[in-house]
């Protein structure tokens, strides 16, 4: 197997596993100021790479990454610790990462490395050039944190059970992304009973536009909206669990009408700036999507604005998901009122991205849906951006115990 | 049977001009659009958010088209529950959903026709010995052989003194198949099977049929999917053919469960013919719109057969080229094709991936 960081090397998976297994399974206390240097000091790297603003999700790892916003995340988080207790790490965290947002194992990584555990994290052996700029960029840094470079390795495998079996078997925590069906066959693995598993299966996101308020915008503004939705939406080709799929105008239905074209016709404009461009197999995908809504909706009403954007207004009914398909394909409902999401929300809804709401009637929708459905409710723009809090658990909460303390 | 259609039947296949052709096919598909759309209400549904132009359709490239993957998502149907005569499955890889068509016995009879003025067209008017290479166990399965079981037994009234050339564990029976041939060595034999079966169990397996005076007239499709992962060249294919059988004719042939007796069958140019009642267009990948010929896209078929469901027009999933008008060298008009290989699921980023699955 591969060794990715911090040093980069073939190696024996025995050998691996011994050097693992006789390595501290903690570093130190959560956040301490070590753990924020070595972040500070990647985020400066990562930074300084040429042409990181191009790479957005670089940009934003490098942007979380910086000492300020690490000492406030330990503020609000140490606040919340309840009375006469102490968080403390976990121990060895596994992180199965998954193959294709490729920075998320950073993120995986950083929170689990910030609460002093030690990591093993699973990086897909596809070949990335941003894998590899990270590991890079990580690694170096690791040499002047010696202490915790002893206790973290990025490792690469091809799907081998036995491998993943005895790299559970001396870990405490493992984390899970890759979604359903890569958490259904880690799972399948055999596993000590005290190992814990933090999951994160296939989810489901919408994004709402309230219709007055978008026709009341100026032309540059509905710009600047498309151009986040744009971001939500298009970065990962529309694949990743918080890109909106299902896309719907809030108000009454002529104003609807009106909002929906112009925001397409704005969003496409966009496209074409950005140069975005499908795979070979894409526009069928789209073509059988729409024909799958079509053949159970017979009010649906395509809208077809390029090879890069289909969309379809239509009904909400369960077909409707599962049609979805990605590459800029978005399916439209028009509603009288946000809380009127409620009814169709369910436990694999992830995100609501929003845009031209008040408060008031975010948490209004908020209350109505109960918990049925939607752990990230957050404006345009921040679909894609990764927190600490995700997919509605508390990420520091997972990865270290409260140890209660009384004399 | 429509008057087009009788027409287009009763006209030797592969000898109609394109253009004369395609106007024929434009009435009769058009005719379908309408028949499909009065049954089905998902056609319906489809062709009205899809195709809303459907009725002004003066072209084959605005008929409008099915994806070929809605057969496996929808029961797609324009007959009475009480009409159906049987329904086809794919025989699909392990783990993927079947397509499934529904067919009364009006259809039924029409595919079955077809292929019989197709198949005349290659072997003769006259039934020959006929070689199965396959295993007769198949055509009493039922299930997952079902789509490979009915392509052999729809063959197989388009020969006589019929061997199965296999035994229950797909093995070659070499005594038998050496004695068959020996008995039929002075008169032409019609050999068929599934491409890849022929390759691995058979031209692989075999060696010479021994001294042959005759030709041999060898049909075989369903796809080089298998054999491209072993790297036979339709060369190298034919060339096996040849050493063990002797004098021999090679037509591969495209066909597929969703469209059953329109097979497009391959001259001795090496391209594939459409035959008079059917016809292919290719599009482009990004936009959908129409190819000119030499240029590679997806392959849309076309047939006047499907009259039980709504499969008169579909885009498969196939990567093809229009090679040419009515000007193939093998003297058959019409247009012709190849068929390059087949549109992987396009490698999109996101959370979900199982490349990370063990």
């Amino acid at each position: 197997m591969k060794q990715v960081f911090p040093q980069k090397r073939d190696v024996a998976f025995e050998t691996i596993r011994e050097e693992i297994s006789s390595s501290p399974v903690t570093t130190a206390a959560p956040f301490s100021d070590a753990a924020i240097a070595l972040c500070e000091a990647i985020s400066r790297k990562l930074f300084a790479i040429p042409n990181a603003q191009e790479m957005s999700e670089v940009y934003s790892l490098a942007f979380f990454l910086r000492e300020g916003s690490l000492r406030k995340l330990k503020q609000e988080w140490l606040a919340s610790v309840p009375g006469n207790c102490t968080a403390m790490p976990r121990g060895r965290v596994f992180h199965i990462a998954p193959a294709n947002v490729e920075v998320m194992f950073v993120y995986s990584w950083v929170i689990s490395m910030l609460c002093g555990n030690a990591n093993i994290v699973r990086i897909p052996s596809k070949p990335s050039r941003i894998i590899d700029i990270l590991c890079e960029s990580m690694s170096e840094v690791l040499k002047d944190f010696p202490e915790i470079a002893a206790t973290q390795f990025g490792v690469s495998y091809e799907a081998d059970n036995v491998i993943t079996k005895a790299l559970s078997e001396i870990s405490q925590v493992r984390i899970i992304w890759g979604g359903d069906e890569t958490v259904k066959s880690i799972r399948s693995v055999e596993a000590p009973a005290g190992l814990r598993d933090v999951v994160f299966p296939n989810r489901f996101s919408w994004a709402a536009v309230k219709a007055d308020s978008l026709l009341q915008m100026s032309e540059e503004q509905r710009g600047e909206l498309a151009t986040r939705f744009f971001n939500d939406s298009y970065l990962f080709d529309q694949r990743a669990c918080s890109s909106p799929q299902i896309v719907v105008f809030v108000g009454a239905d002529a104003e609807s009408a009106n909002a929906h074209a112009l925001f397409m016709g704005d969003l496409q404009k966009i496209v074409e700036a950005r140069k975005y461009t499908t795979d070979a197999s894409h526009a069928i995908e789209k073509l059988s999507a729409a024909a799958l809504i079509a053949a159970r909706d017979f009010g649906a009403v395509l809208d077809n604005r390029s090879p890069e954007l289909m969309n379809i207004a239509a009904t909400y009914s369960e077909h409707v998901r599962t049609a979805t398909c990605g590459g800029g394909f978005f399916v439209v409902l028009y509603l009288p009122t946000l809380d009127a999401i409620a009814s169709m929300a369910t436990a694999r809804d992830q995100t609501l991205s929003h845009a031209g709401f008040t408060e008031s009637e975010l948490s209004t929708a908020l209350t109505e849906i109960r918990g049925r459905g939607f752990d990230r409710i957050v404006p345009f723009g921040q679909a894609l951006q990764f927190e600490p809090i995700w997919d509605g658990m508390n990420l520091m909460n997972e990865l270290t115990r409260i140890v209660r303390c009384l004399w | 049977m429509s008057d087009t259609l009788e027409t287009l039947f009763a006209t030797p296949q592969f000898t109609l001009p394109t253009q004369e052709r395609d106007e024929l096919l434009v009435e009769g598909l058009k005719e379908l659009t309408t028949q499909h759309e009065q049954r089905c209400a998902e056609y319906r549904g489809i062709v009205r958010a899809l195709f809303p132009r459907a009725h002004e359709c003066a072209r084959l490239s605005e008929v409008p088209y099915l994806p070929v993957v809605l057969f496996k998502k929808l029961a797609l149907s324009s007959i009475a529950p009480s009409d159906i005569f049987k329904t086809l499955r794919s025989s699909g890889t392990t783990g993927s959903t079947p397509s499934r068509v529904i067919l009364d016995r009006d259809t039924a009879r029409l595919q079955a026709l077809a292929l019989k003025h197709i198949m005349t067209s290659i072997v003769g008017p006259k039934r020959l010995p006929m070689l199965l290479v396959d295993s007769e166990a198949i055509t009493q399965s039922t299930g997952e052989h079902s789509a490979r079981a009915a392509g052999v037994i729809g063959m197989m009234n388009f020969g006589r003194d019929h061997l199965f050339a296999l035994d229950a564990n797909e093995q070659v029976k070499g005594d038998e198949v050496r004695a068959w041939l020996d008995a039929h060595r002075d008169e032409p034999i019609f050999v068929f099977g599934f491409t890849a079966i022929v390759w691995h169990r058979f031209l692989t397996q075999m060696q010479s049929a021994g001294k042959r005076s005759a030709p041999t007239v060898l049909v075989h499709g369903g796809g080089w999917k298998k054999l491209i992962q072993s790297a036979v060249s339709p060369e190298q294919f034919k060339a096996r053919a040849r050493e063990v059988l002797g004098e021999v004719r090679v037509h591969d042939y495209y066909g597929m469960v969703e469209q059953v007796g329109s097979i497009y069958v391959e001259c001795t140019q090496g391209f594939l013919h459409t035959p008079n009642f059917a016809t292919v267009l290719v599009r482009d990948y990004r936009t959908l719109r129409e190819l000119p010929p030499h240029r590679e896209g997806i392959i849309q078929v076309m047939s006047l057969l499907p009259k039980s469901y709504p499969g008169h027009s579909i885009l498969t999933e196939d990567i093809g080229v229009l090679e040419g008008v009515d000007n193939c060298a093998c003297g058959w008009r019409g247009s012709y094709f190849t068929v390059k290989g087949r549109l992987s699921r396009a490698e999109l980023r996101g959370c979900s991936d199982t490349a990370n699955v063990g």
